[in-house]
């Protein structure tokens, strides 16, 4: 569920902004309009209205008064200084603003990169002893390569506890699955709502994590069976504003009643899990019954150590646990530990600091919560500097070109007297200036950028961690750092005129060290069009695995969840949709391909292959609607009863039981405690469960009499283009006669399946939008330089002019010195990048090659954009009446 | 003291405070003005209004009253000073006065 909340970032301006007294009324107040509006407007309009209202709140009177650093008014000279950095920024607007605009979007990268990057390694620092807190990972037993994996078994946590000393404590976490709630008010309303995030741990979970209860004892809460504590908004969801604690829940089909023990205070974002429901371990009784299995990997566990340095020591000592009780476990089964960990490398157990379980999981997952990933955020550290690195550039560049202009001032200062060093700090004194300007207008456009990438690629950047420290510090740390790195250069170089020279006028302009910033502009543009290529190649990525036939037709589908609760009234349910208008067929099934399975293992007749598969059962109906292509046999017919021990496989388990599709057919396959005999009857062409970044896993379909445990969770429908609406109220109308109170839930099927390629399209748009940023800081760059030297020009250009150079000849000579070091640039952006992008793809399955095309494609873009850019002021100078700068002489 | 000018929404703002009596904060005036006038008041019109009321010394505040759907915090309540009394029915005269001067008006009209 969504937190009813106003924005965070609203909240955090109008503390920066507004003066202390007024804080707490205007919050007040504003969050009191929020909250009627939640009611009648809805929560995202609601939101921007209070960002608005609180815009609508910068008034004279409330913002608070800025104090300007200690030291501007230190020294006279640097005040000189300053004054003839503003007299000179204002002289050449069109220069400097360029400058500062450059380093404000430059900045402006850096300061979200930055708040980003905090963000995502402020994870789960607040738990008590964190340093000494670790999960326990072990080999994914359920994928046919090995691997890692968070979940592992009920009795883990008991023997590491008993049989190792260093071991001080365990908890563990379970994920019972969603569970339907009820609850009568105190005015018999009847209230009730699937709750998804529920979890259970043991009693001392609190102990373990920094989860503070505003309601309850910590000690107690989660003691004893049918006992939940819950999260702050889950609580009022249900009571208001009363006391939760005490009062009585009833979960599940059965209404089961639970007492609340407890309600949390608002949950931390960074902690790499949350819940609204966390039930006491005996409220869920599957866990005692699968106390003794090490196969039934459905818990998380925790383990604090006496010290941490013990963490490798006992990670040795944990091969021992494999051989002590995973043998016997699996012999209970009727298993063999060497067929089933073959091809796995080993059955181990491993510690992960808990601190690192958000942005170091990318292989074990978080079976409990979402995970960040590390090369993200590198990734995105680099392209932010590359972006600050083009803006220095830039000012570099200008600076130096435009030398000449300031060299009569530097004469005369130097024969006054003025020391180089002096001179030396004026102009840093102008960069730094320059920068500082740059500094606050990025500030202000943080927010505004963070909005535009929320809103392209839903990654949130969370405002109230950025830039934490003072931010009185950054506004003075920022431009000096930044503005000495950008002006050493130039005030080396500008302070070493010889005033003889330069007051004689022999210094022939800027245009001598142009080595140097053709060598900078190339920087610049290998850069970019590194970037430029880098998104292309996402982009391409992102096309390839959105077109890759899934080998179903997921669109036009719709999905009817928690379908289990209408009971025995199912089949009739399925019936009256399949009669609906606009329904071209419906049909029931287990769960829907794509969302999490079921695995259990399987043997084939006659040999001692045994696979993992993951499994689902459907009706006869399920695969004309989801038009699944069969490559041999048939799928599950009506009136035919021996399909009740059907099975259909899917073309892998077919490879890996080592059949031919043809040969499949009829096979026997065994499962211990079936009571009649399975036998394949189809083969289905291999399709997509997970994102195409995994291989093809082995599935397959049971018949849905089958003798095997599942109920029947969903009602796909497959409905006639634009029938959605008019559809939707008609299921829910027979949903609410059918069902005693419980909530319709549908889903799209098309918006799961683009679920699972969220991390590509994110990426891909993050991406864009820094290389757009790179791209247009660098061009309006390029546009300063040729600017500068087309003024430069502007006499010899008219000279031409009059000895009959046509427009065209003129507009070519401005822009061919730049295009030799753009396809320099392109020459160097290909080896400096293809690895990267060779490794990024290499985390998919299936995926596209990096080629050559790509660079081209990319460098062309980059090369069109920066021509199309200073095209206008190349075609003015070319159009220029040669009497006009010429007529002077 | 110089003249004290009470400008137009000011005026209004007075007035709802006044009606208002002992319930005069933020968000009950300015929903109340919204009700009565149909148009929309921002957060920061209003509070800027207040602000200049309470310098003319037409208003004083106190604050009290936190509640849990303002996120516990606490409101500020206005009411009227004597001369924000005096100043409303300077106002009120001045306009009866010229409204009776217009002929041929009634109130009745606004009816339909």
């Amino acid at each position: 569920m969504k937190e009813v909340q106003p924005s965070r970032f609203a909240v955090w301006l109008l503390r920066k902004f507004c003066k202390e007294e007024h804080i707490e009324i205007f919050l007040g107040d504003l969050e009191e309009i929020f909250l009627q509006r939640v009611q009648t407007e809805g929560l995202r309009k609601a939101r921007w209205k209070h960002l608005l209202g609180v815009i609508s709140l910068f008034r004279p009177f409330a913002i608070k008064k800025v104090r300007l650093p200690f030291f501007l008014n230190q020294s006279v000279m640097l005040s000189t200084h300053i004054k003839i950095a503003f007299r000179s920024l204002k002289k050449n607007t069109f220069y400097s603003s360029i400058n500062i605009f450059g380093l404000t979007l430059g900045l402006a990268a850096c300061f979200l990169v930055l708040a980003f990057t905090q963000f995502e390694s402020s994870f789960d620092q607040n738990h008590p002893e964190v340093e000494r807190l670790f999960r326990v990972n072990q080999t994914n037993i359920w994928a046919p390569e090995g691997g890692s994996m968070s979940s592992t078994p009920p009795p883990l946590a008991a023997a590491i506890l008993k049989d190792y000393p260093e071991v001080e404590d365990v908890t563990r976490v379970n994920t019972p699955g969603p569970k339907l709630v009820r609850h009568t008010t105190d005015y018999g309303k009847l209230l009730s709502f699937n709750e998804e995030d529920v979890l259970a741990a043991d009693s001392n979970f609190f102990e373990f994590f920094a989860f503070p209860l505003i309601e309850g004892d910590p000690q107690t809460a989660l003691v004893g069976p049918n006992k939940v504590v819950l999260s702050e908004e889950t609580a009022r969801k249900y009571f208001g504003y009363q006391d939760a604690l005490g009062k009585v829940l009833e979960l599940g089909e059965d209404r089961i009643p639970v007492e609340v023990s407890g309600v949390t205070a608002s949950q931390a974002e960074n902690a790499h899990f949350d819940f609204d429901f966390l039930l006491s371990m005996p409220s869920n009784p599957n866990v005692e019954r699968m106390d003794w299995s090490w196969i039934w990997t459905q818990m998380v566990t925790y383990a604090r150590l006496k010290s941490a340095d013990s963490e490798e020591e006992l990670e040795n000592k944990f091969t021992a646990l494999a051989g002590q009780y995973v043998v016997p476990s699996l012999s209970r089964l009727g298993m063999s530990f060497d067929d089933f960990i073959k091809s796995k490398g080993g059955w181990n157990f491993y510690l992960q600091n808990v601190q690192d379980i958000h942005l170091y999981s990318q292989e074990s997952g978080n079976r409990i919560g979402q995970v960040g990933n590390i090369a993200i955020v590198r990734l995105l550290r680099v392209v932010a500097l590359f972006i600050l690195l083009i803006a220095i550039l830039n000012f570099v560049n200008l600076s130096t070109a435009r030398a000449s202009t300031r060299a009569k001032e530097i004469g005369v200062k130097k024969a006054l007297g003025a020391l180089r060093q002096s001179l030396i700090q004026q102009f840093l004194v102008e960069s730094i200036t320059l920068t500082a300007i740059a500094t606050v207008m990025a500030m202000g456009l943080v927010p505004v950028l963070g909005w535009i990438i929320h809103y392209f690629t839903a990654i949130e950047i969370p405002f109230e961690h950025y830039l934490r420290a003072d931010l009185l510090f950054w506004l003075v740390a920022i431009p000096i750092v930044v503005g000495i790195l950008a002006g050493f250069y130039p005030a080396i170089y500008l302070s070493a005129f010889k005033p003889i020279k330069v007051l004689k006028g022999q210094l022939s302009g800027g245009m001598k060290k142009s080595n140097l910033r053709n060598l900078l502009v190339t920087a610049q543009f290998t850069i970019s069009i590194a970037l430029m290529a880098g998104t292309v190649l996402i982009y391409q990525q992102l096309k390839y695995v959105e077109n890759k036939n899934l080998g179903f037709d997921y669109e036009n589908v719709m999905v009817v969840n928690n379908a289990e609760k209408l009971g025995s009234k199912l089949e009739s349910f399925r019936n009256e949709v399949q009669q609906a208008k606009g329904v071209k067929q419906a049909a029931l099934a287990m769960d829907m391909p794509g969302r999490g399975t079921w695995e259990d293992f399987y043997t084939r007749e006659g040999t001692n292959t045994r696979l993992s598969i993951s499994q689902n059962k459907i009706d006869e109906f399920y695969f004309q609607t989801m038009d699944f292509s069969l490559v041999a046999g048939r799928a599950f017919e009506t009136g035919r009863g021996e399909d009740h021990d059907g099975l259909i496989i899917n073309e892998t388990t077919a490879r890996l039981f080592q059949w031919t599709n043809e040969e499949a057919i009829g096979q026997r396959i065994l499962y211990p405690g079936y009571s009649g005999e399975l036998r394949v009857i189809g083969v289905v062409q291999d399709y997509h469960l997970q994102s195409l970044r995994q291989e093809i896993m082995p599935m397959m379909f049971f018949h849905e009499d089958a003798d095997i445990w599942g109920d029947q969770r969903v009602v796909a429908v497959k409905y006639e283009a634009q029938q959605e609406e008019q559809l939707l109220s008609q299921l829910e109308q027979s949903w609410d006669r059918m069902t005693d109170d419980v909530p319709f839930d549908y889903s799209f099927y098309t918006e799961e399946i683009a679920q699972l390629y969220a991390e590509e399209r994110s990426l891909s748009g993050l991406f864009s939008i820094f290389t757009g940023f790179s791209l247009f800081v660098a061009i309006i760059g390029l546009i300063g330089l040729l600017a500068f030297s087309t003024e430069q020009r502007k006499k010899e250009i008219g000279i031409r002019k009059v000895l009959g150079a046509s427009k065209l000849q003129i507009f070519s000579l401005l822009n061919k010195q730049y295009i030799g070091l753009f396809i320099l640039a392109l020459l160097l952006a290909i080896p400096l990048s293809w690895q990267q992008m060779q490794e990024w793809l290499n985390s998919f399955a299936y995926r596209v090659d990096v080629s050559i095309f790509v660079y081209l494609f990319a460098g062309a873009i980059v090369i069109l954009l920066s021509i199309i850019s200073v095209s206008y002021l190349s075609l003015r100078i070319a159009s220029t009446n040669p009497a006009e700068v010429l007529k002077d002489e | 003291m110089k003249f004290t000018q009470l400008g137009e929404f000011e005026e209004l703002v007075l007035l709802t405070i006044g009606a208002l009596q002992d319930n005069a904060y933020g968000v009950s005036i300015k929903n109340e003005i919204e009700v009565k006038t149909e148009r929309n008041v921002s957060i920061g019109a209003l509070h800027s209004a207040l602000n200049r009321l309470e310098k003319k010394g037409f208003v004083e505040s106190k604050i009290g009253g936190a509640k849990a759907e303002r996120g516990g915090r606490r409101k500020r309540f206005y009411h009227i000073t004597p001369s924000g009394e005096k100043a409303l029915l300077k106002n009120y005269r001045l306009r009866s006065d010229l409204i009776r001067m217009i002929p041929n008006i009634s109130i009745d009209r606004l009816a339909h």
